[in-house]
């Protein structure tokens, strides 16, 4: 439940951080198709900010080469 | 032994892994003041807890900005995609009607629209007499040959033209013409004199 308040959150974040994208993505169509188009990609936003997993990210520590820096 | 300055450490941690800073998700990582301060902390203490404090911000970052990067790839290749399909859809179910059929230059898609007659005359019947309200009217047509019946019908019930009526029947426009207007004139006399 919890997690679904935090995903709705985010996603009118997302959807405000995003919006001049989104309004320059639409001169990709013509303007009648235009209005349509808006609202399929904030759809399609939503959806996937609900659906989509991502990859468990590597660790910080993985990029470095420590070993030298603790012997000191 | 002195323990070496925080700041030294992590001078000495960049100086080692300079291509390592150049990635630009550690770059801006490390750019935050707070997550600058839990890395160097972990360093001059690196306890499992400072370590993991690391990772969960570092964590946290990362996912942040594959989700920005994955939406930003989602808006411009959706609308692309949108566009595309919008415009199969529009050539597939164009609105020409007289736009020629590609394998055949002779035929046009108004050409493949089936005309249904209309309701009239399916109602009403397809004789020109079965349309008549006027009385007068209906006795004068009476009077009319079945040729001239037959041009009026087609004439005024089936909307063709002269030539058409002509091409039906076999004869000239011009002989259609004169029967047509002589069967007007009659009619016109028939109901004059009526009056």
């Amino acid at each position: 439940m919890n997690d679904m308040k935090a995903n709705c959150r985010e996603a009118e974040e997302i959807l405000r951080m995003f919006d001049r994208k989104i309004k320059k993505s639409l001169k990709n169509t013509n303007y009648q198709e235009q209005e349509d188009l808006e609202q399929e990609i904030k759809l399609k936003i939503i959806e996937k900010i609900f659906t989509v997993k991502f990859s468990d990210p590597p660790s910080f520590w993985c990029f470095f080469k420590l070993s030298n820096i603790n012997k000191t | 032994m002195k323990k070496p300055s925080a700041n030294f450490m992590m001078l000495k941690l960049i100086e080692q892994n300079k291509d390592v800073i150049q990635n630009p998700i550690i770059k801006s990582f490390l750019d935050k003041k707070e997550n600058y301060k839990l890395v160097s902390n972990a360093i001059s203490y690196p306890s499992e807890k400072n370590k993991n404090a690391v990772d969960k911000a570092f964590k946290e970052h990362y996912k942040q900005i594959k989700k920005m990067a994955y939406i930003s790839n989602l808006i411009h290749f959706f609308s692309i995609d949108y566009d595309k399909k919008i415009r199969k859809l529009n050539n597939r179910y164009t609105l020409i009607l007289d736009k020629e059929i590609t394998d055949n230059k002779d035929t046009t898609f108004k050409d493949l629209v089936v005309s249904k007659p209309l309701y009239t005359q399916n109602i009403f019947g397809n004789n020109l007499k079965d349309h008549i309200e006027n009385i007068e009217l209906y006795e004068a047509l009476k009077l009319l040959t079945e040729k001239q019946l037959s041009i009026l019908e087609m004439k005024f019930l089936k909307n063709m033209t002269t030539k058409e009526i002509a091409e039906t029947t076999e004869t000239t426009p011009q002989n259609i013409s004169n029967q047509f207007n002589k069967s007007i004139r009659k009619l016109k006399k028939l109901l004059i004199k009526k009056e």
